[in-house]
This record gives C-alpha cells, structure tokens and sequence, in this order.
C-alpha cells in the first residue's frame, strides 16, 4: 500500500510524529534554545563585527569607484532567525513537496530536527540591500575576499528565479556550540546567510511576502502554467519581478553612459 | 529578592552580573504574577570547556510557570498557566540517583501544558537536586495525606 502523502503542512506534523517519532513541542523548545545561541554567538563574534566594521569601508571603496552611494541603510548589527513554523515548512517542501523519491528520503535525507540546523542553511540570516544592481556582484566579491582573508567557508549563489526572484544569497560557515536536546553540547557547522538585494527587488518582496508565503506551502503542479494565466496572482507578481530586475539594468546602462559622458 | 532566591543562585555559582538581571526579572514577574512566586530554576548545562553556561530563568507559582529566555541579555518574558499535576511530563537524568547530585549529574525535564505549549526545564550537577525539588512541589501529584 502506498504511504499517503501528506498534501498540508498539519498532516505533514502527524506523518513526522508517526513516522520519525519527532515530538515537535519539544522540537521547538529545543529549536528556540539552539537559536538563540546561534544568534549571540555569531553578533558576538569578531568575524560579524569585522564584516559591520568593514561594510562601512566597501561603502567607501564603491563611492570612489562609481561616485554613488552603495547600501540603501545602514547595515544591520542583528542577524535574524528563522522562525520554528518556516523551519517545518521548508523541511515539509523538501521532504514531501518536491521530494521526487517519495515514500523514500529525498537526496541528502531526510531533514529532521536531529539535524535540521546542519541541513538547514538560513535558519541564520540578514539582508544588505544595495541602491543599484552593480553593487550586488560588488559586495559579493568584497565578502569571498573578506571571508577568505579569516579562513571562513563561503560560497555565492546567483538566484534569477522563473518567479522573477533575483538576489545574491552568500552563506558563510561557522562552527558553533550548541546545546543538545538534553544535556551538555555539541560542536556543528552552521551556515549563515546574507541576502544581497536590490533596493527594488527589497520593495516587491515586502509587498508580496504573503504570497510568497503560501505559494511555498502549495505543491509545484498547483503553481505551473502561470505564464499563460494573466489573471493569476502568479502572472502579475512574477513578472513584476522580473520587469523591475530589467529596469534596474536600464538604470546601470543610464549611469554608465553619463559617467562616460562626464569623463 | 527572596532570601532563599539568593541563596539558590549563589549555590549554582550565578556570577553577579546575572544575578542583578535575575532581580530585575523577578519583579517584573512580581508585577504580572497574581500568586506568590514560591520556586525559581536557571537552566545550565556544561560546555565542552566544562564552562557553565546559564539558559533561561523560570519562576513558579503554584498555578504560574514563568520563563525569561536568555535572561541574561533579553528581556523576554513568558507566562503560562498549569494545572498541577501535569498530564503529560517527561524526564531524563544521567548519573543521577534523584537523591544527592554529584558533579557528573545532569537532567532534563520537559513538562507538556497544551498540544503545543511546554517548557523544558535542564541542570547539571547541583542544579539537579533543585530541578528535583522544583518538579516535587509544583508539578508532579500531591502527596496522599
């Protein structure tokens, strides 16, 4: 008999009960505890004082290079924790949703509080929002020879989404200690991640949060042929994506071309 | 502060910059709490160093459990309602006889209000005699007379 698969997030909280044994009110505590050690160590830490310190100077070294200003606000001291009920969706996408190898674990496992904060790479975030589209490529490279300089694990991801999400999303590794569900700790690999955005992209993403939201709990079919769905909510949001990511690169081409212009 | 307070979270070696915040949030408690507040927990657990971290800080009344999470530098506070003796609690301890505490001991208890609210509550070495405590007078049934 095939295993049902659990088609919302409140059936995927029995099935993990069933069948993994988790106990997720003691999850969450568990969850809330590790996190907030997660979040103290690392603003503790001289590795996110230095970057603060030295965003200060890239602003710097990119108003000489361009004679514009690069960040949109000062930059965040706090790094932001995803919340337990996010934790539970993404694992709920990636072990149902899009797991193609269902009933069995998807690639990698399956993701369980046991070792969600390894598998997990955003439990641990903050966001840089940039005044123009060069000076994503720009922080990023600052921050692999930032991280390289303190032998820090880092890695870049490009994200141009079909939804019409573009981002730059860096993750730096940390080796944190951790307090076990029970007793004494444990020595893990965390992952912290930036988002580098756009100021415009940062506008459309706090507009369309919500919908975001619960696009991510409905299976890919439900949000297929949206392209050919003018009346969707899919339709207008992505393509605002989109256009807006294309507008933005008709402002670096206008800027460009007068600081040709005004050499 | 309550003298026996003091006394508690000098035993477990609660430096004096805690202790301070610990004050500070037993009488915001004070003010909220409609009950006199009777226990006080600090979770701790050992680090790898054998540091003595220190986690949140509980209070409890007899129908109030308390918490202030990572009390130390938030000022996070939590209430809740219980009905004693608890439906559901689990406990696990490690070199532990739940008589005398020795500097190996460890324990960890959850306690489970609704489906989805519970606390946890963890000791090590001589905390482990007061979460013993803690657990007698407030949680578990009362005592056949």
């Amino acid at each position: 008999m095939n295993e049902k698969k659990p088609s919302s997030v409140g059936e995927y909280r029995v099935w993990l009960a069933k069948q993994h044994k988790c106990d997720l009110a003691k999850a969450k505590l568990h969850y809330d505890s590790v996190t907030s050690k997660i979040k103290t160590g690392l603003e503790a830490s001289s590795f996110w004082r230095d970057l603060i310190a030295e965003l200060k100077e890239f602003e710097g070294q990119y108003n000489v290079a361009t004679g514009f200003q690069l960040q949109m606000t000062e930059p965040s001291r706090t790094i932001l924790i995803k919340p337990f009920d996010s934790v539970l969706l993404k694992t709920y996408r990636k072990n149902v949703v899009l797991n193609r190898k269902w009933p069995t674990e998807p690639d990698g496992g399956w993701i369980l509080p046991s070792n969600w904060f390894v598998r997990i790479n955003d439990i641990a975030r903050t966001m840089i929002i940039v005044k123009y589209l060069d000076g994503v490529q720009f922080l990023v490279d600052k921050f692999k020879s930032f991280c390289s300089l303190r032998a820090v694990e880092c890695r870049d991801s490009l994200e141009a989404r079909t939804d019409g999400y573009y981002a730059c999303h860096v993750y730096t590794k940390h080796k944190i200690e951790i307090p076990k569900l029970t007793w004494d700790t444990e020595l893990v690999n965390i992952s912290c991640e930036i988002q580098i955005t756009t100021q415009l992209q940062e506008n459309i993403r706090r507009l369309l949060h919500n919908y975001y939201e619960q696009k991510r709990e409905r299976p890919p079919s439900e949000n297929a042929g949206w392209q050919w769905d003018y009346k969707s909510d899919e339709f207008g949001a992505n393509y605002l994506g989109h256009i807006l990511h294309y507008v933005e690169g008709m402002i670096m081409e206008i800027r460009e071309k007068q600081k040709g212009r005004n050499l | 502060m309550k003298p026996e307070f003091v006394e508690y979270i000098a035993v477990i070696g609660v430096p004096a910059a805690l202790q301070e915040r610990i004050a500070i949030h037993y009488e915001c408690f004070q003010a909220f709490c409609p009950e006199e507040i009777g226990g006080i927990f600090v979770t701790d657990y050992i680090t790898k160093e054998a540091t003595r971290i220190y986690g949140s800080l509980h209070f409890v009344s007899d129908s109030f459990i308390m918490e202030a999470k990572e009390f130390a530098t938030d000022d996070h506070l939590e209430m809740a309602l219980f009905e004693r003796p608890l439906k559901y609690w689990t406990l696990r301890k490690q070199d532990y006889d739940l008589k005398k505490a020795t500097e190996a001991s460890r324990i960890y208890f959850t306690g489970h209000l609704t489906e989805n609210l519970g606390f946890e509550l963890k000791g090590s070495k001589e905390n482990c005699d007061f979460l013993r405590d803690l657990v007698l007078r407030y949680f578990l049934p009362r005592p056949r007379r």
